[in-house]
């Protein structure tokens, strides 16, 4: 009789986790995934920078000051 | 006889909700299946990737050294990134552009700009005065179209750089066999610009087209 209460119980515990699986299936909306926003992964602007450089010395015969 | 009906009712109920959950959850994939494309040739997949703003200036320094300005007759000399050192003397030759690739993985438009304009960037007042001048073209066949001639930039000769951004070119490639920029410099030095160490910094700024 022992066995026969826990096959019940066994059971009703199918029962609740069947019912719970349903009601999240249900649920279930593929609409989220639909309408999702895209994420932005990347930018869509960039800098580079260069740089450019010199020395000007005094002309040795004195052209430049 | 009791507790095997109601045993057998139990199990009835388990078994009926279990299969209700079973067409639910087929029901639920074949949603999902159609959504994401998966075991189906007619599917699409829901899914946009931004195109990505990437440039790197592979060859971002450009220097002359010392030098200075020969004496007259010509008052002022002109460097540039072509091989030309003109009545100048101990400045290097230089005959290498700056480069600027497209790293991203779009198509993208690109601007420069300096920080600081010719007088600023160099100074004195002989000859033209000081010129700073830039020129686009491009390094690899095909990297840029100026949005009417194909294969050209939209700097086609030395113009005079500014701190204001100027369109360089309208569409340069991202296809890595067609992605590379050259910047080439022009300089005139007045034989009064004064002595000392002189610097500019110039930004390309990409833009996803």
């Amino acid at each position: 009789m022992d066995r026969e209460k826990l096959i019940v119980v066994l059971l009703l515990v199918a029962i609740v986790l069947s019912v719970a699986s349903v009601l999240i299936t249900s649920n279930l909306s593929v609409d989220e995934l639909e309408n999702a926003t895209t994420p932005n992964i990347v930018p869509d602007e960039d800098n580079g920078a260069a740089s450019v450089s010199l020395v000007v010395q005094p002309n040795p015969a004195g052209g430049a000051e | 006889m009791k507790s095997t009906n109601l045993l057998m009712i139990v199990a009835v109920v388990a078994v009926s909700l279990a299969a209700i959950n079973l067409i639910v959850t087929i029901n639920k994939v074949g949603d999902i299946q159609a959504l994401t494309g998966y075991a189906t040739d007619t599917a699409t997949a829901n899914l946009t990737v931004q195109g990505a703003a990437s440039i790197t200036f592979v060859i971002s320094n450009i220097s002359w050294g010392s030098g200075y300005v020969n004496e007259s007759p010509i008052t002022f000399a002109v460097l540039d990134t072509v091989g030309n050192t003109i009545n100048g003397t101990n400045w290097a030759t230089v005959s290498t552009g700056l480069t600027l690739r497209n790293d991203g993985n779009n198509d993208v438009t690109i601007n420069l700009s300096a920080d600081k304009n010719s007088t600023q960037f160099i100074g004195g007042t002989a000859g033209n005065g000081p010129i700073f001048q830039w020129n686009v073209s491009n390094a690899e066949e095909g990297s840029c179209s100026n949005g009417g001639t194909n294969n050209a930039t939209n700097i086609t000769s030395f113009t005079d750089a500014n701190i204001t951004s100027q369109l360089a070119c309208w569409n340069l490639s991202n296809d890595a066999a067609s992605d590379l920029l050259r910047i080439d410099l022009r300089l005139e030095i007045p034989q009064d610009a004064a002595p000392g160490a002189k610097g500019v910094t110039i930004t390309a700024n990409a833009t996803t087209i």
